[in-house]
């Protein structure tokens, strides 16, 4: 019990943090990545457009 | 009734494996069911883990959880030593060159950056929290990176239980987290491109948040965030007992 005590604001703050400093890092990869993450969304795109128009 | 019962005790790691699959049915089903696939599987199979070792631990008073009554002992073989190094030595297999190759540099920068900012996170509020010596402050900070690291890395550097159990609970929070978490920030973040799940994938590592994060998100996303979360497990598992356990040692001092 003591240890719970001790150790929940730990678990709580080391998840809840790197959680969002990993958010934040998706964030500025995706943004830094510029024309490739563009490229990338517009092929994602495409290729969900053409497996909607292929299905009957 | 007898005759179960004697096979169950003759029998402890058949038992143990038998445990352990009923524990996993009703952990999938609970995520499919309750949460609509929102929070994994494993998660949820971890919390009951979690809750029966304390059960265990409570009805016998003794230190190593359900193992302790007779009936499961086996979990206490199938939870040792040998096939925890077993199921390590297994992660490290899941790497594939090819793949490895398809992420690219985007990928070894999230992993390098999703290895590190978590145990760096984890460590520094271990540290924060009144946890000063190297191998509690190691172990904790290597649970951040994944719920796997944590118990290897506490086991290889002689953790104690408690510190260990910590470690499991900051990475299956973390892992829960994510898989709540990312539908609802997915847009804010950009995540809606292979590019962009590769490198949440580094980033996060825990295949199990990562996986049912995107599938909630958009389930075509799945296999590009896996491809490098995949990586994870088995390169936190090499550093944190080693480079990082040396580095927090020579930073406090031990």
């Amino acid at each position: 019990m003591v240890a719970a005590v001790k150790g929940g604001p730990v678990v709580l703050i080391a998840g809840g943090a790197t959680v969002l400093l990993c958010f934040l890092c998706v964030w500025l990869i995706g943004s830094l990545g510029g024309k490739a993450t563009e490229a990338s969304r517009a092929h994602f795109r495409a290729e969900a457009d053409a497996s909607w128009a292929e299905k009957p | 009734m007898e005759i179960i019962e004697k096979q169950l005790t003759d029998q402890g790691l058949v038992a143990a494996f038998a445990l352990v699959g009923v524990v996993m049915i009703v952990a999938y089903a609970m995520s499919k069911y309750l949460t609509f696939g929102r929070i994994h599987g494993s998660a949820i199979a971890i919390i009951i883990g979690l809750v029966l070792a304390y059960v265990g631990g409570t009805i016998t008073g003794k230190g190593k959880g359900i193992a302790d009554i007779t009936l499961f002992s086996g979990v206490g073989v199938m939870g040792g030593a040998m096939l925890r190094d077993f199921a390590i030595v297994a992660t490290a297999f899941e790497v594939d060159v090819v793949e490895a190759r398809r992420a690219g540099l985007l990928g070894v920068v999230a992993l390098a950056i999703g290895t590190i900012l978590p145990f760096i996170v984890g460590a520094s509020t271990a540290y924060a929290l009144g946890y000063t010596d190297p191998v509690s402050v190691t172990t904790i900070g290597a649970g951040a990176i994944t719920y796997i690291v944590g118990p290897v890395t506490g086991a290889a550097i002689g953790a104690s239980s408690p510190v260990i159990a910590l470690s499991i609970a900051t990475g299956v929070f973390k892992a829960v987290l994510v898989m709540i978490g990312t539908p609802f920030v997915a847009r804010l973040i950009g995540l809606d491109n292979p590019r962009s799940a590769m490198a949440f994938g580094g980033l996060m590592g825990t295949v199990s948040g990562v996986t049912g994060g995107l599938a909630a998100t958009n389930p075509r996303l799945v296999p590009y965030g896996a491809l490098t979360a995949t990586f994870h497990t088995g390169i936190g598992c090499l550093v944190a007992p080693s480079a990082f356990y040396f580095a927090v040692r020579s930073l406090l001092g031990a």
